[in-house]
């Protein structure tokens, strides 16, 4: 299978209190057609400032335009006009966020918000695009979806508005959908249905899915591949079933020993010391260096490549690849 | 401080909150049953992990319990004083000094505006009665306990990060040396890598100072990894309650074993149940019967017309279901 999307080499920066800061540094990663590639980190790790990179969905104001290349299916995007990247966004390539509350317009009802999609990319007519609004709403699932489309968005449960995202969001039949913390808000119970749905919709569509999460459990459940993010840069990618069964860097296997097990009682968790670091601060070398417990003298010197470390797998810490 | 085993230290019967909302549709209030017929110990030293979904009630009962908001009906009993009795307001003066509250947001539950030293000391001060020495002394000792170095005082809370904040908290809620802390979701704000040091630093301080926990959480593995006994709740009623290894090794209410199966593991290879479908009641206008039964896939006609009391069905396990 051929890449559908290249990211090589990307930098983000934004304005800060004293100069640029780096929120994503030197990332690489491609995704397969019809893969779905999970990105995992905890907080400042970059991985959301790397998704909205895609679209280009940054306030310009306050971004340095970032460096490096993002190639879509064949296109740069990092070199579209607006009205080039308003052709995409959309329809191509469609995104849900964490929070469905404020990605939904609370004084438009659920047809509108949908149709909006369809009329500009599609160029439906009103009639047409709440008929197509209505069967986009059977099929995430949403019961009575006759009566619920001219409903306003405060009047559904949480799940239920995840669910219009992913119908506004699947509304052209994009190729890639960048889901950013879809689940987050969630129940646990809605957590796994909204994942269920994902699942049957892009083998039905034949999507290819990029999944944000801080959550370890969903990125087993739901990825094929996984890129594991800290401060900014990727620090290990392997194929999922290989991450979780043995993590190469000490960042991935100190995150999976912290995570509370639901399946065995533990006496007292394991833990990663200090703090994440602020992005504003500058790490010397290793950025995990300050807080792994098998640093060595040299990783606190020279800042580590992303070496090959098994069959389609890549970590940076070359003690751990160098001597596995 | 009561070391008697047998007398608990904290105790609710039959409690229930009934919140009154104005409708907005005009017309009589909305009667929300946010806590309904509940009922549970703490013993002496004990954690009592609570667990649930969002609306399930738990976060009301932690209120409840302390005294912050009166119950409609129903007893609360904290050190042996009944607080909702005769004289219970005069109980709850008595007490209040040995019970404190963990909040969920370390953000917004200090005062940015005040210094480290100055919130943590802030329960001395109202308390009044020490010099300026022992109240000196007294938070070098706090920020110890909690791990924070001595220079934090003189700082603001938004200098921290989420944990060292959550330390702060924690730091403030025992400076008046309390039996027994309402622990509202304390890690679910924090990444991965520092609830695992909140989590350890909350059972350090419990096996040094013979604390007694109430742990609420929606996090089931968060709970498992500190609490002794766990009480499951759903749409405002504890649905199951026992000791760690029964609740997650053997749960016996059709809701436990759904909410165990939704949680997704760590693990690529796992095969989950089929999700379960539906979503949380409303509780504004409770239904006859259990509250989980038109989600129940077990459910028979009894379930829908009388609710199911919690029976013994093991040692200190208690399940509310008709079926168990």
């Amino acid at each position: 299978m051929s890449d559908l999307l290249e990211i090589d080499n990307l930098t983000v920066q934004f304005r800060g209190d004293a100069g640029w800061i780096t929120a994503v540094d030197d990332v690489s990663l491609n995704l397969r057609e019809g893969e779905t590639l999970g990105i995992v980190g905890e907080s400042g790790s970059g991985k959301s400032v790397t998704a909205l990179s895609i679209l280009r969905l940054h306030t310009a104001a306050t971004t340095r335009h970032p460096t490096g290349r993002i190639t879509y299916a064949g296109k740069d995007m990092l070199a579209l006009t607006p009205r080039q990247l308003r052709a995409v966004r959309g329809r191509e390539i469609a995104m849900i966020f964490q929070d469905p509350m404020s990605s939904l317009n609370p004084v438009l009802t659920i047809a509108d918000q949908i149709s909006e999609t369809l009329r500009l990319h599609q160029g439906l007519d009103a009639a047409a695009s709440r008929q197509r609004a209505i069967e986009l709403l059977e099929l995430v699932r949403i019961p009575d979806a006759r009566r619920r489309v001219d409903e306003y968005p405060h009047r559904l449960s949480g799940g239920m508005r995840q669910r219009v995202m992913i119908a506004i969001a699947i509304a052209c039949r994009p190729r890639l959908l960048i889901a950013d913390e879809p689940t987050t808000a969630l129940d646990v119970t809605i957590q796994a249905q909204i994942l269920d749905l994902l699942r049957e919709l892009q083998s039905s569509l034949g999507m290819s899915v990029i999944l944000i999460s801080h959550d370890m459990g969903v990125i087993a459940e739901f990825a094929q591949r996984v890129v594991v993010m800290y401060a900014g840069r990727v620090v290990e990618t392997a194929p999922v079933k290989d991450l979780f069964r043995k993590p190469v860097h000490p960042y991935t296997e100190g995150l999976l020993a912290a995570i509370p097990k639901l399946d065995v009682d533990v006496v007292r968790l394991p833990t990663i010391r200090g703090s994440i670091p602020d992005p504003a601060q500058h790490i010397q070398g290793c950025r995990y260096g300050p807080r792994c417990p098998v640093v060595l003298s040299q990783c606190l010197v020279e800042a580590p490549a992303l070496l090959p470390a098994g069959p389609a797998r890549f970590a940076r810490c070359p003690p751990r690849v160098a001597a596995p | 401080m009561s070391t008697n085993a047998a007398a608990p230290i904290a105790g609710v019967r039959d409690l229930v909150k009934i919140f009154s909302i104005k409708s907005d549709k005009g017309g009589a209030p909305l009667q929300l049953h946010a806590v309904n017929q509940v009922g549970f110990d703490i013993a002496a030293g004990e954690t009592l992990g609570l667990v649930g979904e969002s609306g399930s009630g738990k976060s009301t009962i932690g209120r409840l319990l302390v005294g912050l908001i009166p119950p409609t009906r129903g007893h609360v009993e904290l050190f042996g004083e009944s607080i909702t009795g005769k004289d219970g307001i005069k109980h709850l003066s008595n007490v209040r000094r040995r019970l404190q509250f963990v909040f969920q947001d370390p953000y917004g539950s200090l005062n940015p505006r005040m210094r480290v030293d100055d919130c943590i000391a802030e329960p001395l001060d109202i308390a009044g009665g020490i010099s300026r020495k022992e109240r000196a002394d007294r938070i070098i000792e706090l920020l110890e306990i909690v791990g924070l170095p001595r220079s934090c005082g003189d700082r603001y809370p938004h200098e921290f990060s989420g944990g060292q904040r959550q330390r702060i908290g924690i730091a403030r809620a025992l400076a008046l040396r309390p039996e027994f802390i309402v622990c509202d979701e304390p890690v679910s704000a924090l990444d991965v890598s520092m609830q695992a040091q909140i989590v350890n630093l909350l059972l350090d301080l419990q096996e040094k100072f013979g604390l007694s926990y109430l742990f609420i959480a929606h996090d089931l593995a968060v709970v498992r990894s500190i609490a002794r006994r766990v009480a499951v709740m759903y749409a405002g009623s504890i649905v199951e309650q026992g000791l760690r290894g029964d609740i997650y090794r053997a749960p016996k209410h059709p809701y436990t074993q759904a909410l165990l199966d939704a949680v997704p593991r760590p693990d690529p290879e796992r095969q989950r149940k089929p999700t379960l479908g539906g979503e949380i009641p409303s509780i504004l206008n409770p239904l006859p019967g259990c509250a989980f039964a038109m989600r129940c896939p077990l459910a028979i006609d009894r379930c829908r017309s009388e609710r199911p009391m919690p029976r013994e069905v093991g040692t200190s396990h208690l399940v509310a279901c008709h079926l168990a």
